[in-house]
């Protein structure tokens, strides 16, 4: 159990519910992923109907809902779109996206700012997708962010933790500040990998929904975020250049020695 | 008679005297939205206040899958 903005979450994991082949293996794959956190947009209705299934499927999964901005490309766009979340999901909580660059879905860190500034000054708890740069983490939080959600690697690449020393450097440099890598998390080793490294949450989506079995791999992410956390509360083992024996080098048998005295 | 965009489509109203007026005729309203008009939030309560004048652009946001 950990605390999140006065939220007690069980799962470090928190699961986009796009790109699922079907809506029943999205609920499959939310509730074999543990998760408590999950993501939503906000889009015009496609569909003649006037009813919203996937409304009545949010209230069925009931777990805490994050609305995000994506396809945002300016500070006014996204404080638009999260003012309609606030109203539509009943939470101020925001993923805050605004791309700046749409060949690598880049965040805009001008653009990132100025909205996040606006948002807290209207209440909302800010969830910032941003990328790895130090400096924008720390103004993201001197905004008030209480939660910065720095890249892995561009949104659906699955490529992982790119930039390793930068995840590192954050996490050291903002220590009280609740962590989550967001985006580019394609291998359950990734998740184990930031949580490994300190971060508090991870935020996936493609790995899951595009895995050949969704559900399957719902369950690895929760397994390997659990073993991420549990491995840093344990505490690695400190790197070295050279090998050193684990075995008692005291008592080996005669031969051994043999070896070492005629070398 | 007036335009106006409705998520994205010129549709020709009677003219309404606010948005709330407008909703309430408008066939294709979801059970749960929000609306911006001309890239402004406009919360519920606002509706009856809301004027809907030639050219606005209305837009009816639902949920939607996300990531």
């Amino acid at each position: 159990m950990w605390q999140l903005l006065g939220e007690s979450l069980n799962s470090r994991l928190f699961l986009g519910t796009a790109q699922y082949p079907s809506p029943q293996v999205l609920s499959d794959a939310v509730t074999a992923s543990g998760t408590d956190v999950i993501t939503v947009s906000l889009r015009r209705q496609m569909q003649s109907s006037t009813g919203n299934g996937f409304w009545q499927q949010l209230k069925t999964l009931n777990k805490k809902i994050l609305p995000n901005t994506a396809g945002c490309t300016s500070a006014k766009e996204a404080i638009t779109t999260a003012q309609m979340a606030r109203e539509l999901f009943g939470t101020h909580w925001i993923k805050l996206e605004v791309i700046g660059d749409q060949h690598t879905l880049q965040p805009d860190p001008f653009e990132l700012l100025t909205a996040c500034r606006e948002l807290i000054q209207q209440g909302f708890e800010v969830f910032p997708y941003c990328n790895d740069d130090l400096i924008l983490c720390q103004r993201l939080v001197d905004a008030g962010c209480k939660v910065i959600m720095p890249w892995g690697a561009p949104i659906g690449s699955g490529r992982g933790l790119v930039n390793e020393r930068a995840l590192t450097l954050i996490r050291q440099r903002l220590p009280d500040i609740n962590l989550v890598v967001d985006a580019g998390i394609g291998a359950p080793s990734h998740a184990a990998r930031a949580l490994e490294l300190g971060y508090d949450a991870v935020l996936l989506n493609t790995a899951v929904a595009n895995a050949g079995d969704p559900v399957a791999m719902a369950q690895a992410f929760k397994l390997a975020t659990q073993a991420g956390r549990l491995a840093f509360m344990a505490g690695q083992m400190a790197q070295r250049e050279m090998a050193v024996a684990s075995t008692p080098v005291i008592g080996q048998p005669f031969w051994h020695q043999a070896t070492v005295a005629a070398k | 008679m007036i335009t106006i965009l409705v998520n994205g489509k010129p549709e020709q109203i009677p003219a309404p005297e606010n948005l709330q007026n407008f909703l309430q005729a408008w066939s294709g309203l979801p059970e749960h939205y929000a609306i911006a008009v001309n890239q402004q939030f406009v919360a519920k309560e606002n509706y009856p206040q809301q004027a809907i004048t030639a050219g606005d652009a209305i837009e009816i946001l639902v949920a939607m899958q996300g990531g």
